[in-house]
């Protein structure tokens, strides 16, 4: 009831109210928000999940907390996606003063206890928004210390948190920042000559990784070729993608609750699970009931009836009539 | 009284076609889906909210005659519509697409006595699924009542107008029992200690709704515990006959078909939604009679598309009707006050052992719906 003279005195729920919205670059804002009392502590590093309801729809998605963990308000970088329904909403729905509703904050994309000795990043894209917390709160920790960033963008425009970056390497001069951009040509894609010119100890180094899919994939081969993987955080980001890639029956399906891991053998979700010994509960097995209806926390499902594609996180599924277009995660 | 079907009997590709156009009108609905009916769900639980404040608080005024009829009446609909409009529509998913947790329909626990999950077992599933088909569908009688001349008669019949009356004022408690299937005790299919392990969960949620309103809520209003506690026992009457009512002309009408074991098997979508169709009756009435039936006024567009939202059930019925109208069914619909008296018209008959001998006969029509190729036009309808 207080929630309806103010969303922000909801008894339980999380909920943060938008204090600003900045232009950064010419498709990501900035945008700060106070969060009400039940926000908890986070990392530098992690992301919290935002919940907006467009159109009766809730809808979430996950942003890196881009602010440093003991300041008052938190901070969001949203890169707006060309169809990109949340991200849109944000650019062009969402006004100061509006409050928003957040589920908790996740992510192993932290530093570990211990700063390490010396530390490269690379960012691509909007994926420099967790690099970006990492080398404050690394800088936080020890003014000195050694850090390397390499941060790739198609222009200089397109560079976010640029002024941020250059302060601190001129304010910390162990901290050195590298701009590729794709439209130096070359010197905009990532080689390992490249790499071993900019930070020819790269392979000693605690390495944190985020970009788009192409950087990533070509990052982690080069560690992978010499064999120090170990070394390389990774943190993905993104809607799953449909694999078209992988054959149907080995697509793998993640039972959460009952920690079961199996393949999607038979037509249905429901009857894979059954193949594979787990019994979820299940009802008519043609859809309509939704006795088997469970939360799909990730990955993209068809639905076998209507043919419809569900890609979204954490939405309610009839895996009787379900089939998985990717690596799919239930809550069962 | 004895059900003739009034539908034509459809060959196998009128049955398909048939489905195909229901299911079109499916996928137009979901896809229109979105903030109309979102506001409108939560405009609905607004409304049970803020009505269950203003009851109970009346009630609290209650030793003034007119807070205290004021206030049963205003927590007998609170909760009529908390279980219809919004418990039971939830419960069927209809608001899933919505992905707000606290309208989700395999969590969402409402305000009556069964508990949601045998809710769900019991009426989602086992009714939804084998709607009016005999042995399968429980909710035929609840294992209490002989309704159609398919159902062996036996002399407990004899009590149906009296237990059906008990029924009707004690809805909500029956109800929970249901899942039990206390009548298997009587044919020795299920032992005594199946049964007190099942009422574990049901006898806990007892508790819970029992204590809240006949001792937490009385005891709260201090000297107005009388008006209190007979106030909440006047509400839940109210809700009991109400919903007994409505459900009970859901499928009990004179025209309702009731369908032999065999035709599950091997059930097209199509046939599917004909068994729906036949089994099921709607009521006819305006805005605030759909509202307060929770849209099974179109029970018909309900077991077509149990997990649409009731809200939209209206606007399909035109385009259901008019499938009809086109493959030669009946649509079964009429006033409460028709449908309702066919009802207890059944109530009344089936207590004695008519239609024993039409089972035979009754079996082998309906089972042609699976054999089309014999498919002629039988109508006979001749009134």
């Amino acid at each position: 009831m207080f929630a309806h003279m103010d969303p922000m005195l909801t008894t339980n729920r999380k909920m943060a109210r938008v204090l600003s919205i900045k232009d950064e670059t010419p498709d990501i804002k900035r945008i700060t928000l106070r969060t009400n009392r039940h926000w908890s502590a986070f990392k530098a590093g992690q992301y919290a999940t935002f919940k907006v309801m467009i159109d009766g729809v809730f809808l979430e998605r996950c942003y890196s907390l881009v602010s440093p963990p003991n300041s008052e308000v938190i901070e969001i970088a949203v890169k707006r996606q060309p169809y990109g329904r949340v991200s849109n909403w944000m650019h062009h729905q969402l006004e100061v003063g509006d409050t928003i509703e957040m589920a908790d904050v996740a992510g192993e994309f932290v530093l570990p206890q211990t700063t390490p000795d010396s530390l490269l990043f690379i960012a691509g894209g909007s994926g420099v928004t967790p690099i970006f917390s990492l080398l404050v709160e690394a800088i936080t920790r020890q003014s000195n210390v050694d850090a390397t960033v390499i941060y790739y963008a198609n222009s200089k425009e397109d560079l976010a948190f640029g002024k941020e970056f250059d302060k601190l390497a001129e304010k910390h001069p162990s901290v050195t920042v590298h701009y590729a951009l794709a439209e130096d040509g070359d010197a905009g894609s990532f080689s390992i000559e490249q790499l071993a010119a900019l930070c020819n100890d790269y392979s000693d180094r605690e390495t944190y990784l985020c970009g788009p899919p192409g950087l990533m994939s070509v990052v982690s081969k080069v560690w992978e070729a010499q064999n120090i993987t170990p070394r390389l955080n990774k943190e993905v980001f993104g809607l799953p993608a449909i694999e078209s890639d992988v054959p149907a029956n080995k697509m793998p399906i993640m039972l959460r609750r009952s920690q079961q891991e199996l393949l999607n053998s038979k037509p249905s979700l429901l009857e894979s699970a059954e193949a594979a010994g787990a019994r979820p509960a299940h009802g008519c097995r043609i859809g309509m009931c939704k006795t088997c209806s469970c939360t799909k926390v990730s990955g993209v499902v068809r639905d076998l009836v209507t043919g419809e594609i569900d890609d979204q996180p954490n939405t309610q599924i009839r895996i009787c009539v379900s089939e998985p277009l990717s690596a799919v995660v239930l809550d069962i | 009284m004895d059900v003739k079907s009034k539908s034509r009997q459809l060959n196998e590709e009128e049955i398909t076609a048939f489905g195909l156009e229901l299911d079109e009108i499916r996928k137009e609905v979901m896809e229109s889906l979105g903030k109309k009916e979102a506001d409108y769900i939560y405009r609905v639980r607004n409304f049970v909210r803020y009505t269950e404040i203003v009851g109970r608080s009346s009630l609290m005024l209650g030793w003034l005659p007119p807070f205290w009829v004021a206030g049963s009446a205003i927590l007998g609909v609170s909760k009529i519509v908390e279980n219809m409009e919004l418990g039971h529509n939830v419960m069927h998913g209809q608001y899933d697409w919505m992905n707000d947790p606290t309208l989700r329909g395999s969590t969402y626990e409402w305000d009556t006595v069964c508990t949601a999950d045998n809710w769900r077992h019991t009426h989602n599933f086992m009714h939804h699924t084998y709607t009016n088909v005999l042995e399968m569908d429980h909710d035929i009688g609840y294992g209490a009542l002989r309704l159609f001349p398919e159902q062996e008669w036996s002399p407990r019949y004899l009590a149906n107008p009296i237990i059906a009356t008990f029924l009707a004022l004690t809805f909500e408690w029956t109800l929970a029992l249901q899942s039990l299937e206390l009548e298997k005790l009587i044919t020795g299919e299920k032992s005594f200690a199946e049964i007190r392990e099942e009422l574990k969960p049901i006898a806990k949620k007892m508790r819970k709704q029992f204590a809240k309103d006949y001792l937490f809520f009385p005891l709260l209003a201090g000297p107005m515990f009388i008006p209190v506690i007979t106030g909440n026992l006047m509400a839940g009457v109210i809700r009991n006959l109400w919903t007994f009512g409505i459900i009970f002309c859901g499928h009990f009408t004179e025209d309702a078909e009731t369908f032999p074991k065999e035709i599950i098997e091997n059930e097209s979508r199509g046939q599917w939604y004909l068994r729906q169709l036949r089994g099921s009756s709607n009521l006819v009435g305006g805005r605030m009679f759909d509202f307060l039936t929770g849209n099974l006024s179109h029970q018909i567009e309900h077991h077509m598309f149990p997990d649409v939202p009731g809200v939209r059930y209206a606007e399909l019925s035109e385009k259901v009707q008019d499938i009809c109208v086109r493959y030669g069914q009946n649509y079964n619909t009429g006033s409460f006050k028709k449908q309702f008296s066919t009802v207890v018209g059944r109530i009344f008959k089936y207590a004695l052992p008519f239609g024993k001998k039409a089972k035979q006969k009754k079996s082998a029509e309906i089972v042609s719906v699976n054999i089309p190729q014999k498919s002629i036009n039988l109508d006979k309808n001749a009134a």
